[in-house]
């Protein structure tokens, strides 16, 4: 089928999860997806760790962190990361970090975005309540510092694979 | 699930990552095996005064395979004479992973101090499978299952009816039990009773993806009752006297009709016992009239009125008598109960 070709042909070009920009400019910007794995060591101490996406199911969780590096000779501005929560999963509430960045979400597809606290819905009722975050589509960093040559940031989010 | 014809691919390798590794709980309403996440980040700066855009690649994974499966019974006892045949217990069959799967069934006999006897296997034991006409197991409908010939298949999230039916041995004593466990097997190559998190590389549905052991190791089990009954009750109704007002015995307007239910119990202990009769269409009960001979008890006459005594008219049953014998132990002799209605 059309779509089995196309998994294979994605996953052979990003078998590590992993991607680059192919943009010229000096920002070169990022992505990878890594699944959470809890680990039980010998004292019975539970931990988690990050595997590759290679084996993913339904439950997992798995954390996206773009990474932006400024390797121009000047310093950049005004930095936006935008992610949209990918298709078929659920953004995990609080999971989105980034280092002096302010973070916003959307729940219409990328037009608007708010707080998660102002963030509303219609409901079924045709009452306006609080967003959850599961029906969050997309997220916003707005990177306050100025980027200097040289320095690099990141921000991450994290999803559940219902 | 794969079909059988790529086994020479299969590579068993099991996750682990520095300990044991945790095997989550799934729900219902699961991501499908096969479902491709993908994700690009945008970002947007400036820089020498100008707004500047950038991409990253797009990621993508695929979501693999978990064969999870759960088989329960429905705790509906088979209550069974002895010998019988063609008893039937009903079980329900989820596939609870997030593909499609086929099941292999077997049946198999129990060793437990609850269990009294054994089935001749395979001979008296048959799996059916709900076509889905008729609710139940109806022998005439529902499909034989033949192992390996036409396994389930069942889509994510789907349940498949399916019954045990059973002949039962001659010879079983009141209230001993037959148990009889079945199981259903993922045919997926190297997946049932694997280890939670074992990894069976390409073995997922379509082939083009791996096929994880979820907690229930790919398979799954469930024992069913059969319960022998050798208690028979015979209930039998016959016309003890006419009465016409004329003196005679005609079955004519205002004759009283005297009849009489006779109640046998015979092996065992018949629970709960309870005789209703509906007064005949056509007919009125004389007020009064209802005998119970309970041996080795004479005659006794009950009151209408549901009160100290076991039996009323047209209060417990509209319309009928009720008489509650409670639990009646056979062997006793037969029970009587006279009933005097007038023909209108």
């Amino acid at each position: 089928m059309n779509i089995r070709t196309v998994s294979i042909t994605l996953l052979l070009a990003t078998a590590t999860g992993f991607a680059v920009a192919q943009e010229q400019g000096p920002i070169v910007f990022s992505n990878i997806a890594q699944k959470e794995v809890v680990v039980i060591d010998e004292n019975g101490e539970e931990s988690i760790e990050l595997a590759s996406v290679e084996i993913v199911l339904p439950g997992d969780t798995v954390l996206y962190t773009s990474t932006f590096t400024n390797q121009g000779e000047e310093a950049v501005s005004n930095i936006v990361v935008d992610n949209p929560v990918p298709e078929n999963t659920q953004y995990l509430g609080f999971s989105a970090r980034g280092e002096s960045t302010e973070v916003v979400f959307s729940v219409d597809g990328g037009a608007t975005f708010a707080g998660a606290a102002e963030l509303t819905i219609t409901g079924d009722n045709g009452e306006q309540r609080t967003a959850l975050p599961e029906e969050y589509t997309n997220i916003r960093w707005i990177y306050a510092p100025e980027l200097a040559p040289g320095q690099s940031s990141s921000v991450s989010f994290k999803v559940r694979i219902p | 699930m794969r079909t059988r014809s790529k086994i020479q691919q299969i590579v068993l390798a099991t996750l682990f990552f520095g300990g044991i590794t945790l095997w989550p709980s799934y729900s219902a309403a699961q991501t499908a095996a096969g479902t491709i996440i993908s994700n690009t980040a945008t970002a947007s700066y400036t820089v020498s005064g100008g707004p500047t855009e950038t991409s990253t690649d797009t990621i993508a994974f695929t979501v693999q395979e978990v064969i999870d499966v759960s088989l329960t019974w429905d705790s509906v006892n088979a209550i069974v004479d002895t010998p019988d045949t063609d008893q039937a217990t009903t079980f329900t069959l989820l596939n609870s992973g997030n593909g499609t799967e086929e099941f292999e069934l077997t049946v198999a006999n129990v060793s437990s101090p609850t269990d009294d006897f054994d089935f001749t296997l395979p001979a008296d034991v048959q799996i059916y499978i709900e076509d889905g006409t008729t609710a139940g197991f109806q022998l005439a409908e529902d499909t034989l299952y033949v192992f390996n010939t036409n396994d389930p298949v069942v889509a994510q999230g789907a349940s498949e009816t399916l019954y045990l039916v059973a002949d039962i041995p001659g010879g079983q004593t009141h209230n001993f039990e037959g148990h009889l466990t079945l199981t259903a097997d993922s045919t997926t190559v190297g997946a049932a009773g694997s280890a939670a998190g074992t990894t069976l590389t390409n073995l997922g549905d379509g082939g083009a993806i791996d096929a994880i052991v979820g907690s229930s190791q790919a398979d799954a089990s469930d024992t069913s009752i059969y319960q022998v009954n050798t208690v028979s009750v015979t209930v039998t109704k016959t016309v003890m006297t006419v009465l016409d007002e004329f003196g005679g015995t005609d079955l004519i307007p205002n004759a009283e009709v005297t009849y009489r239910i006779a109640v046998d119990v015979v092996g065992g202990t018949a629970e709960a016992l309870t005789i209703v009769d509906p007064i005949p269409a056509n007919t009125t009960y004389e007020p009064g009239t209802i005998q119970l001979e309970l041996p080795p008890a004479p005659s006794v006459t009950l009151t209408d009125a549901s009160d100290g005594d076991v039996g009323d008219y047209n209060l417990t049953n509209p319309g009928a008598v009720t008489v509650v014998l409670g639990d009646t132990v056979g062997g006793g002799g037969t029970i009587n109960i006279d009933i005097t209605v007038t023909i209108d």
